[in-house]
C-alpha cells in the first residue's frame, strides 16, 4: 500500500520537539502517542480490576452453595464486571490504539483536535473512580445487570444516581474520541492517502467512530430517563404511570448491539493488518473487506429485537428480527474467507501477533456460529439468558476484541518503544490464553443447554462438574495476564532495538513502518509522500 | 509549543493569520481548519439530535 | 452430570467419574446429538416432553451440524493453509492472490441459501409457539421477588397459591449454611407447592410481575417467557401423555438478591389425577373460607 520516503521527524534536531517533563507531560498531554499512551495503560489497569472481579465470581461458582459471598455482592460482581470490561478496558484500548495508530497510518502530525483529546481521555479516570466508588456506598454498588433493565434497576440504593453520572460521563469520552477520529481522518491524511488506500485498522475505527456518534447518545438518553424516573416521578419505564419497561430494553439494545460491533470492528481492522504481514502477501479483496465492515455496521441497526425475543414480541418482529441477524453471518463470513484467502499461498511465520490473530480468527468464529443459533427465534427461547449466551459473547468478546487488542499491542508495541520484547515470554502468554480461554468458555456451552440460568450466584448439583473446569480455566486465564503486564513493562524499559520495520523479513505495510522506532515524539510534521 | 501541536491546533483557531508555519513544517491551510471545525461541530450536533431525539421520542410517545 | 428434572431420573446416582468419562468423550467426539432421554444429558438441551421442545430441539440440532459442517470446512482450509504455507517450510508467497470477484461472490451467495435453509423451518416453529388459541385450561403465572404465583382459571378457577424455594434449600444455600448441597434432595429446584397441570392438555400461561421483570422457564417444555409488570405475556405447552412427572426450571432474569432462588416446578398429571387434584384444593379452600380465612390476595394486572 503507501509508502514513503520523507521520514523526516527523526531528524530534527528542534528543542521544542521533546516532550515536557514529570507529570505536567501526561496531565496537559496533546501529543497523540502521550494520550494513547494513557489510554492503553488505564485500560490495562481496568483490566485488571474488572478480572479480579471475574475471578471472584468464578470463585464462587466453584462448586454449589454459597462460600465467599451473598448474593447480592455477586450481582455487584457480575454487573460491575461487565461495565468496567466493557466501558473501561475494551473501548479504551480501541481509542489508545487509534490514537498512537491512526495519525501514523493517514500520515497526519497528530489528531485533528489535540485539547479535545486530552479532555476525553482526561474524564476516563474520573468516570471510573466513581464507578468503582459505588462499592462503598451504602447499598453497595448496582446489581441489576450491566443492561440496567428497569424496574429492578431503579431499586439501586445511593449508588444509582452515581452509576448513571459515570455511564454519561464515559459516554461523552467516548463521543468526543470518536469525533476525533472521524475528523482526524477526513481531513488530515496525507496528500496521495485516498479513502481506498486508508489500512484497514484507520478504515474500521472510522466506521466505529460513527457508531459511537449515533449510540453513545441513546445509551445517555436511556440512563437520563432512567434517572428522572427515580427521581423525578416521570414514568418512562414504570407501568403503574403508562410507561413501558420493554421500551427501555428497546432503547438499550438499540445501543447495545451496535455496541457489540463497536467493540469487534476495530479488532477486525488489526487482524486485517497482522495476517498481510506474517503471511507476507497482501490483504485479500481489500475492498470487499471494507464494504463487509461497513455492511456489519449498517445490520448491526436492526438487529437489536434478538435480544429480547422471549420478552414478548409479535410475530412479524421475531422474523424480522431473526433474518436481519442472520444476515450479518454474511459480511462476517466474507470477512472470514478473505482472511483465510489471505493466508492461502502465502508464507506464514508465528510471532505473537499472529499467533494472537488465528486464534482470533478460530476461536471469533465459534462465537460466530453459536451467534447463529442464538438468532433462530425458537431455539433462542432455550438459549436466552442461560450460560449459552454467557459462552458465545465471551467468545465474541475475550478471543475476539480482547485477543485483537493483544495482537495489536504485540504487533506495535515495539513501533512504540523502540525495543523488541521477549518472544519466549509473549509465546508463553499466547499458549497459555489460548488453552486457558477455552477451557474456561467452551464448557459454558454445555452448562446453558443443561439448563443454568445466567447470573445466578449457587446452582442446582447437576451443574457442578462443568463449573469447576470452567473455574479452573478462569483463574488459570487470568493469572496467565500478568504474563502480559511483564512483557509490556520489560519492553518499555528495555531490550533488543527494534528496527524501523520491526518484523524483518516478513511485508508489513503502511506509513508506520517508515518511521525509525520507537517512533519521534512527533511524526510526518511534514506530510509523507504517498506513491 | 510543540511542533505538531502547533499545526493541530492552528486548525482550531479560525482566521488568517493563524496557518503557522514552524521550522518550514507544513503549512496547514485555512479551508482545512474550517473543515476540521464544522466536521467536528456537526457530529457533536448528530449525537445531541440522538441523545434528544430519543428522549422526545418517548416523551412523545407517553402522551400519546 | 445431569439435568433439571425429577422423577424417572437416574444419573444423579451415577458415579461422577463415569459421567465425566462419558461427557468428555461425546464432547471432544462432537456427540452432543445423541441425547436419548427427553431430559439434558448435561451437555446439551432437553428432547423434552411437548411437541415445541422437540420441534425446538430437532432445529437446534440441523443449526448445530450445519455449524459444525461450515466449521469443519472453513477450519479445515485454515489448518491446510497454517501447515502447507510456513515460511520455515520455505514457503514463496504468491503475491498475486489478492483478488477474485469470482469467488467472493460465490463466498457471498452460498452462506445466503445456507441461511434460508435455516430460516423456513425455523419460521414454521415461530407460527406454532405463538398460536395460542384453543387453549383448554388457562392459568395466570405472576413474578414476585422472589416466588411465583399461579392462579388457575377454566376447570381450576378459585384456585390461586403461591411457590417458593422449598425449606431444605433455602436452609442449605445460606452462605456458611455448613449443609453440603449434594445432600439436599432437589438442591434449589425444589418448592413448596408446584404448579400441577394435566396431561395431554394444551396449557396455556398468562405471566406478568408485580415488581421487576422475571422469567418462567422450564427446559423440558421448551417454555421460557418473561413476565413484565404492567404486561401479559402468553405462551402454551401441552405434554404428552404417558410423560406425567415432576418438572423442575428457574427464573432466567435477574431479579434482585435471590433471583438464583426461585425454581419452577411443574407437576404433570393425567387428566384424571388433575381433575382429583382441583377438587381437592377447591374443597380445601372452600374450608378455610368457612373458617373465615382471608381469601390469597388476587394480582393486579393492568392489560396490554
Amino acid at each position: 500500500m503507501a509508502q514513503s520516503h520523507a521520514s523526516d521527524a527523526a531528524h530534527h534536531d528542534d528543542h521544542h520537539d521533546q516532550p515536557a517533563t514529570g507529570i505536567k507531560r501526561w496531565l496537559f498531554a496533546t501529543n497523540h502517542k502521550d494520550i494513547g499512551t494513557m489510554y492503553l495503560v488505564f485500560s490495562l489497569i481496568m483490566f485488571f480490576i474488572g478480572g479480579a472481579m471475574a475471578m471472584l465470581i468464578r470463585a464462587e461458582l466453584f462448586q454449589p452453595g454459597l462460600q465467599l459471598m451473598q448474593p447480592e455482592f455477586f450481582n455487584q460482581l457480575t454487573t460491575n464486571h461487565a461495565l468496567v470490561m466493557i466501558f473501561g478496558a475494551v473501548m479504551p484500548a480501541f481509542v489508545g490504539l487509534a490514537n498512537w495508530m491512526v495519525p501514523l497510518q493517514v500520515g497526519a502530525p497528530d489528531m485533528a483536535l489535540p485539547r479535545m483529546n486530552n479532555f476525553s481521555f482526561w474524564i476516563l479516570p474520573f468516570a471510573f473512580t466513581l464507578l468503582l466508588g459505588t462499592f462503598f456506598v451504602p447499598g453497595g454498588a448496582a446489581a441489576g445487570g450491566w443492561t440496567l433493565y428497569p424496574p429492578l434497576s431503579l431499586q439501586t440504593g445511593d449508588s444509582f444516581p452515581m452509576l448513571i453520572f459515570a455511564i454519561h460521563m464515559m459516554g461523552i469520552s467516548s463521543i468526543m474520541g470518536a469525533i476525533n477520529v472521524i475528523v482526524t481522518i477526513m481531513n488530515m491524511r496525507a496528500p496521495g492517502m485516498t479513502l481506498l488506500k486508508m489500512p484497514l485498522f484507520a478504515w474500521s475505527w472510522l466506521i466505529t467512530a460513527y457508531l459511537l456518534i449515533a449510540v453513545m447518545p441513546v445509551l445517555a438518553g436511556s440512563v437520563t430517563m432512567l434517572l428522572t424516573d427515580h427521581f423525578f416521578k416521570t414514568s418512562f419505564f414504570n407501568a403503574a404511570g403508562g410507561g413501558d419497561p420493554i421500551m427501555f430494553e428497546h432503547i438499550f439494545w438499540f445501543f447495545g448491539h451496535p455496541e457489540v460491533y463497536i467493540m469487534i470492528l476495530p479488532a477486525f481492522g488489526i487482524i486485517s493488518e497482522i495476517l498481510p504481514t506474517f503471511s507476507r502477501k497482501p490483504l485479500f479483496g481489500a475492498t470487499s473487506m471494507i464494504y463487509a465492515i461497513a455492511s456489519i455496521a449498517f445490520l448491526s441497526f436492526i438487529v437489536w429485537g434478538h435480544h429480547m425475543f422471549a420478552d414478548g414480541m409479535p410475530v412479524a418482529a421475531q422474523l424480522f428480527y431473526m433474518m436481519s441477524t442472520m444476515l450479518i453471518a454474511v459480511p462476517t463470513g466474507v470477512k472470514v474467507f478473505n482472511w483465510t484467502a489471505t493466508m492461502w499461498r502465502g508464507s506464514l511465520s508465528f510471532e505473537p501477533p499472529m499467533l494472537f490473530a488465528i486464534a482470533f480468527l478460530f476461536l471469533f468464529s465459534i462465537g460466530g456460529f453459536s451467534g447463529l443459533m442464538l438468532a433462530i427465534v425458537p431455539a433462542d427461547f432455550q438459549y436466552n439468558q442461560t450460560y449459552f449466551v454467557v459462552a458465545h459473547f465471551h467468545y465474541v468478546l475475550v478471543p475476539g476484541a480482547i485477543f485483537g487488542i493483544m495482537a495489536g499491542v504485540y504487533y506495535w508495541l515495539p513501533k512504540w518503544t523502540g525495543h523488541m520484547y521477549s518472544m519466549a515470554l509473549a509465546k508463553t502468554h499466547f499458549w497459555l490464553s489460548a488453552i486457558f480461554i477455552n477451557v474456561l468458555f467452551f464448557p459454558q456451552h454445555f452448562l446453558g443447554l443443561a439448563g443454568m440460568p445466567r447470573r445466578i450466584p449457587d446452582y442446582a448439583v447437576q451443574f457442578t462438574d462443568w463449573n469447576m473446569v470452567s473455574s479452573i480455566g478462569g483463574f488459570a486465564f487470568g493469572l496467565s495476564q500478568v504474563l502480559f503486564a511483564i512483557v509490556i513493562v520489560q519492553c518499555i524499559r528495555g531490550g533488543k532495538k527494534a528496527s524501523a520495520k520491526v518484523w524483518e523479513g516478513t511485508n508489513p505495510t503502511g506509513l508506520e513502518w517508515t518511521l525509525p522506532s520507537p517512533a519521534p515524539y512527533h511524526s510526518f510534521s511534514t506530510a509523507p509522500e504517498i506513491h | 509549543m510543540d511542533v505538531a501541536f502547533t499545526c493541530a491546533v492552528s486548525q482550531l483557531l479560525d482566521g488568517p493569520g493563524n496557518s503557522l508555519s514552524v521550522n518550514g513544517t507544513r503549512t496547514l491551510e485555512t479551508s482545512m481548519k474550517r473543515r476540521v471545525r464544522n466536521g467536528a461541530l456537526g457530529l457533536a450536533a448528530l449525537a445531541a439530535v440522538f441523545y434528544f431525539g430519543f428522549i422526545a421520542l418517548l416523551v412523545y410517545r407517553s402522551h400519546h | 452430570m445431569s439435568v433439571i428434572r425429577g422423577d424417572h431420573d437416574d444419573s444423579t446416582s451415577r458415579p461422577r467419574a463415569i459421567a465425566w468419562a462419558r461427557a468428555l468423550c461425546l464432547a471432544t467426539l462432537g456427540w452432543a446429538a445423541q441425547a436419548e432421554a427427553n431430559t439434558s444429558d448435561g451437555y446439551n438441551l432437553p428432547v423434552g416432553v411437548t411437541s415445541l421442545s422437540r420441534d425446538i430441539y430437532t432445529l437446534h440440532m440441523e443449526v448445530f451440524w450445519i455449524c459444525v459442517a461450515i466449521a469443519v470446512a472453513v477450519f479445515g482450509v485454515m489448518i491446510y493453509a497454517l501447515v502447507k504455507f510456513r515460511h520455515s517450510q520455505g514457503a514463496i508467497p504468491d503475491t498475486t492472490l489478492v483478488h477474485s470477484t469470482k469467488v467472493e461472490i460465490i463466498w457471498t451467495i452460498i452462506p445466503v441459501a445456507i441461511l434460508v435453509v435455516m430460516a423456513i423451518p425455523a419460521a414454521k416453529v415461530i407460527l406454532m409457539m405463538e398460536d395460542t388459541r384453543n387453549s383448554e385450561l388457562s392459568i395466570r403465572v405472576t413474578g414476585y421477588q422472589w416466588k411465583w404465583e399461579y392462579q388457575y382459571m377454566d376447570a381450576g378457577e378459585g384456585i390461586d397459591f403461591f411457590s417458593t424455594l422449598s425449606r431444605d434449600s433455602n436452609y442449605a444455600r445460606q452462605l456458611h449454611s455448613g449443609i453440603d448441597p449434594n445432600t439436599v434432595p432437589n438442591y434449589l429446584l425444589d418448592v413448596d407447592k408446584p404448579m400441577v397441570i394435566p396431561s395431554g392438555t394444551k396449557v396455556r400461561l398468562l405471566l406478568t410481575s408485580q415488581d421487576v421483570i422475571h422469567a418462567w422457564w422450564v427446559p423440558d417444555f421448551g417454555a421460557k417467557r418473561s413476565a413484565v409488570p404492567g404486561f401479559v405475556n402468553e405462551l402454551w405447552f401441552k405434554v404428552d401423555p404417558g410423560k406425567e412427572g415432576i418438572y423442575r426450571g428457574q427464573c432466567t432474569s435477574l431479579c434482585g438478591r435471590d433471583h438464583g432462588f426461585m425454581p419452577v416446578v411443574v407437576d404433570v398429571r393425567t387428566p384424571d389425577d388433575f381433575k382429583k387434584w382441583v377438587d381437592e384444593q377447591k374443597a380445601a379452600s372452600k374450608q378455610a373460607a368457612a373458617q373465615g380465612e382471608q381469601p390469597p390476595p388476587t394480582a393486579l394486572v393492568l392489560s396490554k
